[in-house]
């Protein structure tokens, strides 16, 4: 079972990115982080996820950048920062093709950039695509290592 | 009776320092036209003198002579009018309290002193700049000369004095005029940087804020017609499909209208481009689109021009597109693309077609943004083509226009500088 985070507010958007993953083959369940720091909470077991194991990471963080309280680049650069997070695979999924949004993204170390097609049939099939390769084709990278003590 | 202004001596300087006979003064104001026509100089005048006296009478500016002792020898009408004397009161008088101001006197009278003493001087046979002051006090500034005229062991210093106010004043305006008008550079600057910023949020609350219902109206009609589809009659798909093609148009709008703005944001570069190359090429592209269609292109050799590579690659693509689009019902569709120079004016590059054109009432209307002249139904496009040519070429200083007939196909010129 693939674990996929879905970062996203938009609950139209939500729902529908979950209709899509259902019509697909891959064995997957999606986590859903309404905001940045719902998703770090997540992440990193802090706040309203204290106590979670962290220890088994998302194969992949589907992340928006227009979020409350911290945006998607927010997210990603403090993913970046931590060595328990700095290699988890994240394609930023959003309706932005701002020029500075892809030159940040890409900068700050995003595996992947798709833009939210406006047709659902087109919108499925991107995420069936990015499903498929980070989930089935990719080699995820190694499990970080225990800090050494 | 009028009389010479000066006196004339045997030594044939013909300025002495004393004295006038004061009663001969004359109203500053009012003065008798006809006293400046002068007399036949008397017998004594010599012919030098008399030019002397007239140039002296006639100088716009100031010409003021000093005696050894620093005394007021002579005081020509401009001095009069500048400074606000009446010649006869001020021959023989000190020059130093008469048009000196009380805080230069010092320095002038320690200068005079200098020159009887030793010969020093620093403020001779060149171009001095100072403050006089008139009879009532005030003060202006002053641009001077002095020459220093030894005859028969005696010196006289003739100053030569223009009233630089105007000037000054001028130049202040200038300075002032200057600084206000830098000020609203930085003014409109800073507007014009707020608007553009405005402009960026509002392309980018655009491009995500208005693509999101829309994503919602297109997801959740497809799957009501997944979910619901057995149930439901036919016009009722027939409408879900309409919604879905209505947001797919809308989608391509607000993309068309990104884009739009994005290109009048974009940097432009200019560099040497190959237009007959580029053409070809898309020409080419657009054959490999739609393989169904015969289309004769014709495209005019070594057609170069300066500008940015990508934005007249879009230029050229809207044309062609167009083109392509609208000779979409010839059997025979011919699109030429070819330019005329002359020597006088600007290249002028064009794109003709053979399709069905456009009505030339309309001619204006074709560049505005999302403006259409056809039915989607007949020609599918948003509008924003054409306006991004406009929008291309103005950036690069030319312009774009357009003829045609109804009927009889279109031809779209542009200039590139």
């Amino acid at each position: 079972m693939y674990e996929i985070l879905l970062v996203d507010d938009d609950p139209d958007d939500v729902d529908l990115t979950l209709r899509a993953f259902r019509k697909t083959d891959l064995h997957h369940s999606i986590i859903v982080a309404r905001d940045g720091v719902q998703a770090l909470d997540y992440l990193l077991g802090t706040g309203e996820h204290s106590g979670r194991d962290t220890s088994a990471l998302p194969h992949l963080v589907l992340l928006d950048l227009k979020l409350p309280r911290l945006d998607g680049l927010q997210v990603l650069e403090r993913i970046r920062a931590n060595r328990m997070t700095k290699l988890l695979p994240i394609v930023i999924l959003t309706s932005s093709i701002e020029r500075r949004d892809l030159l940040t993204g890409y900068s700050l170390g995003a595996n992947g950039y798709v833009r939210k097609p406006v047709d659902f049939q087109e919108f499925a099939e991107a995420l069936y695509q990015i499903g498929a390769f980070w989930l089935l084709t990719n080699q995820p990278p190694p499990a970080p290592s225990p800090p050494i003590t | 009776m009028t009389r010479p202004r000066l006196k004339t001596r045997d030594s044939g300087f013909g300025i002495r320092p004393s004295p006038l006979p004061p009663a001969q003064g004359r109203p500053i104001e009012g003065r008798d036209s006809r006293r400046r026509v002068r007399d036949t100089p008397r017998p004594a005048l010599t012919r030098s003198d008399a030019l002397r006296a007239a140039l002296l009478e006639s100088a716009l500016d100031c010409v003021i002579t000093m005696d050894a002792d620093g005394n007021i020898a002579d005081f020509n009408p401009a001095a009069e009018r500048t400074f606000g004397y009446r010649q006869c009161d001020v021959i023989g008088q000190p020059l130093c309290d008469i048009i000196i101001p009380p805080d230069l006197r010092d320095a002038h009278r320690a200068g005079l002193a200098a020159y009887h003493r030793d010969g020093r001087e620093r403020v001779l046979n060149r171009r001095l700049e100072m403050r006089g002051m008139r009879a009532d006090g005030s003060e202006f500034p002053a641009a001077l000369t002095i020459v220093a005229t030894r005859h028969d062991g005696v010196v006289f210093f003739t100053a030569h004095l223009r009233d630089l106010s105007d000037q000054k004043q001028a130049e202040e305006n200038l300075l002032r005029l200057n600084a206000e008008l830098e000020d609203r550079v930085r003014r409109r600057t800073v507007q014009l940087q707020a608007a553009i910023d405005e402009l960026e949020a509002f392309s980018y609350s655009v491009s995500h804020d208005l693509r999101a219902p829309l994503r919602s109206i297109a997801g959740f009609s497809q799957a009501l017609l997944e979910d619901a589809g057995t149930t439901l009659p036919a016009d009722a798909k027939e409408d879900l499909a309409r919604i879905r093609a209505a947001t797919q148009r809308m989608g391509h709008l607000i993309d068309d209208l990104l884009s739009l703005a994005m290109l009048s944001r974009a940097p432009l570069t200019r560099e040497p481009i190959d237009l007959s190359d580029l053409a070809t090429r898309i020409l080419g592209e657009l054959g490999a689109q739609s393989p169904h269609r015969s289309v004769a292109g014709t495209v005019a050799a070594n057609m170069t021009a300066a500008g940015d590579p990508r934005l007249l690659r879009v230029v050229l693509e809207n044309l062609l597109t167009n083109a392509w689009k609208f000779t979409s019902r010839r059997e025979h569709a011919c699109i030429e693309v070819g330019y005329t120079d002359r020597e006088d004016v600007a290249t002028v590059f064009y794109v003709r077609d053979n399709g069905v054109g456009f009505d030339p009432r309309y001619a204006d209307k074709l560049f505005g943004p999302f403006q259409r002249l056809h039915h989607v139904r007949d020609f599918p496009g948003t509008g924003i083509g054409l306006a991004t040519v406009r929008r291309i070429v103005q950036r690069h200083g030319g312009r774009v226009w357009a003829e045609s007939h109804v009927g009889q196909g279109a031809c779209f010129f542009f200039t590139l500088t």
